[in-house]
């Protein structure tokens, strides 16, 4: 048959029409390709790269846009960055995906960019400069951060004078209280264990919340984080379909009304106040407190939002280094907030005046924001995901025991986690 | 050209009539609902959807959705793009395919039935392995972000199934016929336009619609390849609507309806022809 | 496939007249297809089978990319993930294959013959098809949504079941609603190929037959179904080919529900391990094997058919 050259180069003939539209393409400015999903919204994007290319006339920027899901740009990434290509400058990319693409040389080390590293990132949260940190290195800048709360019903807590529960126990007697008084089908606490992102932040939080670590599941504080989950499902506490409901699911159940408690990332906030697709029925009615523990223990919640990483194949890595870090300035910072109410990563910003106007509710997720931990930073985080998912899904739909979903997840994870 | 026409023939006794018509009506059901429940969420609102019972129509119809799904997104433009690619693979892949298939069929090929084994081996490699190579040799002639660098693969992908549809209808035209028009003068390609083409119109119109649809749908390829805004397809088009969390069913179900309707518009087209490829099939052998 | 398969009749005699030779034009015939085979998909295809004797794993770069030989592939066999796809892969074949040709089979019957509805017959057959195959899967997930799947509703409603039934987190349920929904995606493509081919069976002769005192079911057994061998044998053959690579629909059924890797085929192994998990090599491997089952039933098939003509 035939050699693969000869056929090269009847594509290359193909070609020709693609490679002289290319060719006028070429100018003596810098184009930087950016990556984002099609979910960051570009009406709050766009304005945000123009003030950037005319305050640096010699730099366009061309935004390229993905899937919408964490999945599908990972998808995309991964096609283009194994095949080494240098056609795209700055992406953006899950919090949990740094590890990988630093691990992959897919992401370039920032820190010669940053002229005093140290001094520069002291004003940033904690968390996010440490989930942009692998071996020491700096590879990903956080575009806006994220973190789980516990949003309740205010009125619903008012209206049975119950507090906002400091510890797990506590929310499972409020909630069972509000339940009985309430009738009907109120759910009194909503989480997600369907087998995403938001189950495995669950579970941490919970294992977290005990003492526990992810290193040592298979012990008192996992059966404890495990099982609270499938005995909130026996007992009512939370819906029969709880191994199947996704992030999206709670908040549309909580904001419908029909939960007292919900596990949810910040995204929420904007919907339940009306700020949405759907109708809401819990608008100023909603209370937004970290998450509860058990015991004695500190709260945890689990680092999200997403980074800025410069492809280590771009043939502009400085002009996007420099694009990275206008991007995470103050100004920046602040529109994002003020505009699209993404959580800052710069710490002065939650006592802005322009952002609490805009978002009240900031001074109350500060504290929780910068105690946010992160998932395991490995690159072999989508394994670790995979393995604690799973587990969780099945252990709360009821499939496999909360012994053997622990078991199984100990043996999965020693492999991974060495 | 001999077919009786329908009327001539004797009425379906009544049983084999209600056998044929509960058959009819279980595979129009079972083949629409879905659709007919994407179509009847397009026009729901969200909150509408969190309902057990089901709540099975909209109180109020909100067209709405339609009109977002070209606002939030260039759909127009992505349905441009699909038409397009998919119209050109098909063209290509048919075209191609036939002239193989009539080869393989038809005249004296040494190795024929390993030569259509290996037909068939290209279509056996899952195309998320070939991803990253096609993907090089696409940045390589500078093809990303064109319509060739989704024909091309579409093109190859579909050409196993288009050439082996097209041999077994190929082999099931007499070649008696064939061999007349070549004693009246006519040489084997003339043959092979004048007579196996439309012969075989059935044939290709099933290849045909097989190579459309498949590249219509194809997502993997289209969503690495032409990742421009404006290069999308509406296979990958279908999915920008949903976010991080999100996903809009009533937006995704128009943008499925929108999507699905050119498909529909050529199977309502192609199944006239379908009838007069059965007047040219029904020949005499 | 065999040329047994293919050709009918027998070979006619020398040709007259200036023509260029039978195996010139052959050539020439094939020419594009062997070019577009070559400059698509030969590369991708031999660079994969290469990248599966080597170690690339991105998420342990200190390993490099070293020649291993076949170590990958001995990591295949006592691999259990792998194992169990492979399980459920062929498990899934078996049913779903099976299952779109007891659909399509009659679905094509139906929408050949005469009636007022035919052309909505011939829609509502080639519609499911037509749907592009992720979403297939997200609009079956949510009609089996455990909350407020329209499933359910029918369930409750008829009194079959008192509570809502957790379809995608219950394995066995799971398994069951993926045939469902994969059948119900394939058999379109099985009715399709089969429709082609009754248009070209002359109405003529399963009358004749039913003159002859057939009755119908004894005509299309005797006279419809041996017509149609080459559209079935080439709707086979491609069923199979997908279904042993299919990906999409299990792949979103996973992502709603687990089930205990249950749904967990040879396809969506390969798409974790190559796109999540960075290991190169190893999803290389894995193709190659994927590609060797697809090969084997290829060769059953081809001894099958040979065994059955002579």
């Amino acid at each position: 048959m035939n050699h693969p050259f000869t056929a090269r180069r009847v594509v290359s003939l193909l070609a020709l029409t693609g490679a002289l539209a290319a060719a006028a393409d070429a100018q003596k400015t810098t184009t930087l390709s950016v990556f984002m999903g099609s979910q960051q919204r570009p009406e709050i994007f766009q304005p945000i790269f123009d003030r950037f290319t005319k305050a640096n006339p010699n730099v366009r920027i061309r935004i390229e846009t993905g899937g919408a899901t964490s999945e599908l740009q990972n998808q995309y990434l991964t096609t283009v960055l194994a095949a080494k290509d240098p056609s795209l400058d700055v992406f953006l990319i899950d919090v949990i995906r740094t590890a990988t693409f630093a691990a992959a040389g897919w992401a370039e080390p920032l820190d010669s960019y940053l002229p005093s590293k140290d001094t520069y990132l002291k004003a940033f949260l904690p968390g996010a400069v440490n989930a942009g940190t692998v071996n020491g290195k700096l590879y990903g800048l956080s575009a806006f951060t994220d973190a789980q709360f516990l949003y309740y019903r205010k009125d619903l807590l008012d209206k049975y004078k119950a507090r906002v529960p400091r510890t797990w126990e506590e929310l499972v007697q409020t909630a069972t209280r509000i339940q009985k008084a309430e009738g009907g089908n109120i759910q009194g606490w909503n989480f997600q264990a369907a087998p995403i992102e938001g189950t495995v932040c669950n579970f941490l939080e919970l294992l977290w919340a005990g003492g526990g670590d992810v290193k040592d599941v298979d012990s008192a504080q996992g059966k404890q984080a495990l099982g609270f989950f499938v005995d909130a499902v026996k007992s009512k506490v939370s819906p029969a379909a709880s191994s199947e409901i996704r992030t999206d699911d709670s908040r549309k159940q909580f904001q419908a009304g029909d939960a007292v408690f919900s596990n949810n990332w910040s995204y929420a906030w904007a919907h339940f106040q009306g700020n949405s697709p759907d109708p809401t029925k819990v608008k100023g009615n909603v209370g937004v407190a970290p998450l509860p523990v058990f015991g004695k223990n500190n709260t945890a919640t689990c680092l999200g939002g997403w980074q800025w990483a410069v492809n280590a194949y771009s043939r502009n890595k400085a002009a996007s280094a420099k694009l990275l870090q206008f991007m995470v300035s103050n100004d920046v910072q602040r529109e994002l907030a003020v505009k699209g109410a993404y959580l800052p990563v710069r710490r002065s910003l939650y006592n802005d005046n322009q952002v609490l106007a805009a978002n009240p509710h900031f001074k109350a997720l500060f504290p929780v924001v910068s105690n946010a931990r992160p998932r395991p930073v490995t690159p072999a985080y989508p394994r670790v995901s995979e393995i604690i998912r799973n587990n969780v899904s099945a252990a709360v739909a009821g499939s496999k025991s909360v012994d053997a979903a622990l078991k199984d997840m100990q043996r999965d994870l020693d492999q991974v986690l060495k | 050209m001999t077919r009786a026409p329908a009327d001539t023939r004797p009425p379906l006794p009544l049983h084999e009539r209600l056998v044929k018509y509960l058959g009819l009506a279980l595979m129009i059901v079972g083949g629409l609902f879905p659709l007919a429940w994407i179509l009847l969420t397009s026009l729901k609102d969200e909150g509408e959807l969190q309902k057990f019972p089901v709540q099975y129509l909209p109180a109020t119809p909100d067209w709405g959705n339609y009109a977002r799904v070209f606002s939030e997104q260039p759909f127009a433009r992505f349905f441009l793009n699909s038409l397009i690619v998919s119209g050109v693979s098909t063209v290509l892949c048919v075209v191609v395919a036939a002239l193989a298939a009539y080869a393989l069929s038809r005249l004296r090929v040494r190795y024929r039935g390993l030569l259509t084994v290996l037909v068939v081996v290209f279509s056996m490699f899952p195309v998320v392995s070939l991803l990253v190579p096609l993907f090089r040799i696409m940045r390589g002639v500078d093809l990303l972000n064109s319509y060739p660098a989704l024909i091309l693969p579409y093109t190859a992908l579909s050409l196993p199934v288009a050439i082996l549809t097209l041999i077994a209808f190929f082999s099931s035209i007499p070649r008696d016929l064939e061999s007349a028009a070549m004693v009246d003068g006519c040489s084997r390609v003339g043959a092979l336009w004048r007579v196996v083409v439309p012969l075989s119109t059935p044939g290709m119109v099933t290849a045909a619609l097989l190579v459309f649809v498949n590249s219509w749908n194809e997502f993997l390829l289209a969503l690495s390849f032409n990742t421009a805004r404006d290069m999308r397809t509406v296979a990958v088009g279908v999915t920008l609507y949903q976010g991080e969390f999100s996903f809009p069913w009533p937006l995704i179900s128009a943008a499925i309806v929108v999507g699905v309707v050119p498909i529909v518009a050529l199977i309502v087209f192609f199944q006239r022809r379908f009838v007069a490829g059965l007047t040219a099939g029904g020949v005499k052998a | 496939m065999s040329d047994q398969t293919i050709t009918t009749s027998a070979r006619r005699p020398a040709r007259p007249r200036r023509e260029i030779g039978e195996g010139a034009l052959a050539a020439l015939l094939l020419a594009p297809a062997a070019l577009i085979f070559g400059a698509v998909l030969l590369y991708p295809m031999l660079s994969t089978l290469w990248l599966s004797f080597f170690t690339q794993k991105l998420t342990e770069p200190w390993l490099g990319t070293p020649f291993v030989g076949l170590k990958n592939y001995a990591q295949l066999v006592q691999d259990p993930r792998f194992l169990a796809a492979l399980r459920n892969t062929l498990f899934f074949g078996v049913l779903t294959v099976g299952g779109s040709f007891l659909v399509g089979i009659p679905m094509a019957l139906l929408a050949h013959a005469e009636s007022r509805v035919r052309w909505v017959a011939r829609v509502a057959m080639l519609l499911p098809w037509a749907m592009p195959p992720v979403m297939t899967g997200l609009i079956f997930a949510w009609m089996f949504n455990a909350q407020f799947g329209v499933f359910n509703d029918w369930l409750v409603r008829l009194g079959l079941s008192a509570e809502p039934v957790r379809w995608l987190s219950t394995p066995g349920l799971a398994v069951a609603a993926l045939v469902i929904t994969i059948v119900w995606k394939t058999s379109s493509f099985v009715a399709l190929v089969v429709l082609g081919g009754l248009q070209g069976i002359p109405r003529e002769l399963s009358e004749a037959a039913e003159v002859d005192g057939a009755t119908k079911v004894q005509s299309f057994f005797r006279v419809t179904l041996p017509l149609l061998t080459p559209a079935l044998a080439v709707a086979f053959i491609f069923r199979a080919i997908s279904a042993v690579q299919v990906f999409d629909i299990p792949y979103v059924f996973i992502g709603q529900a687990p089930a205990q890797g249950l749904l967990e085929t040879l396809g969506v192994y390969i798409q974790k391990t190559t796109i999540e998990f960075l290991d190169f090599g190893y999803g290389a491997a894995l193709s190659v094997a994927l590609f060797a089952v697809s090969l084997g039933i290829t060769a059953l098939y081809v001894r099958f058919v040979r065994g059955d003509e002579s």
